[in-house]
């Protein structure tokens, strides 16, 4: 609530500090990065590179159906046999409890997932974020 | 999108890794700006403040569509 002047502070406003400074980082492709849609497929190698490059890999997208597409592209250039799941609102409860624990264990090098895996995830050793297309806004 | 970046490295005292990707040049501004709200640490939010414009000229608009009236009048009401 905004404050009146003078009247007495209704509440605190606590603001948290201390924490580590998150490493945001835009992706500097060398391909020919297109003037419109939303795949993101110039990328692809790219993608593969970083998730090959770290521990696990969350690459997050903004709808299933993108995540089906893109999971399905990086699973048909998965020559290193990298173990990369599927992770979505749509997905069938069993299948997507066997995705998170197989992440918890750590058995996972890359999850392609919608928000679905955006909030709570405080378990498994993610160790980098992937956002295909732009961030529709900052806080979430 | 913090709350995306977030869950790499989900420990507070260890800097989160994030790489946006644009897919098309459009999204590279839009992805630019974010990394400069994230830098500031900017949420979507803006802070509630007494006194703004916008408020008053939504409640004029709302009165006028409720019945004329002259402005001295009205301004004698607020």
């Amino acid at each position: 609530m905004p404050q009146r002047d003078g009247a007495g502070e209704a509440a605190d406003i606590v603001v948290a500090g201390g924490a580590a400074a998150p490493i945001v980082e835009m992706l500097d492709t060398s391909e020919r990065l297109p003037w419109a849609g939303h795949t993101a497929r110039h990328a692809l190698n790219e993608i593969y590179d970083l998730i090959k490059a770290n521990k696990t890999t969350l690459v997050f997208v903004n709808t299933r159906s993108q995540a089906e597409m893109l999971f399905q592209d990086l699973w048909r250039m998965n020559d290193d046999g990298l173990a990369i799941a599927l992770h979505h609102g749509s997905l069938d409860v069993a299948q997507r409890r066997k995705v998170r624990d197989a992440m918890a264990a750590g058995r996972l090098r890359g999850v392609v997932c919608t928000s679905s895996l955006d909030l709570g995830v405080d378990w498994g050793d993610v160790d980098l974020v992937i956002n295909i297309g732009a961030p529709k806004g900052a806080s979430r | 999108m913090m709350q995306r970046i977030g869950r790499a490295n989900h420990r507070i005292d260890e800097a989160s890794r994030a790489v946006l990707v644009p897919a098309n040049r459009f999204e590279v501004l839009e992805c630019r700006v974010a990394i400069d709200a994230v830098a500031e640490n900017a949420q979507d939010t803006p802070p509630l403040r007494t006194g703004a414009l916008d408020v008053l000229a939504q409640h004029v608009l709302g009165c006028a569509c409720g019945e004329p009236f002259l402005p001295i009048n009205f301004m004698r009401k607020c």
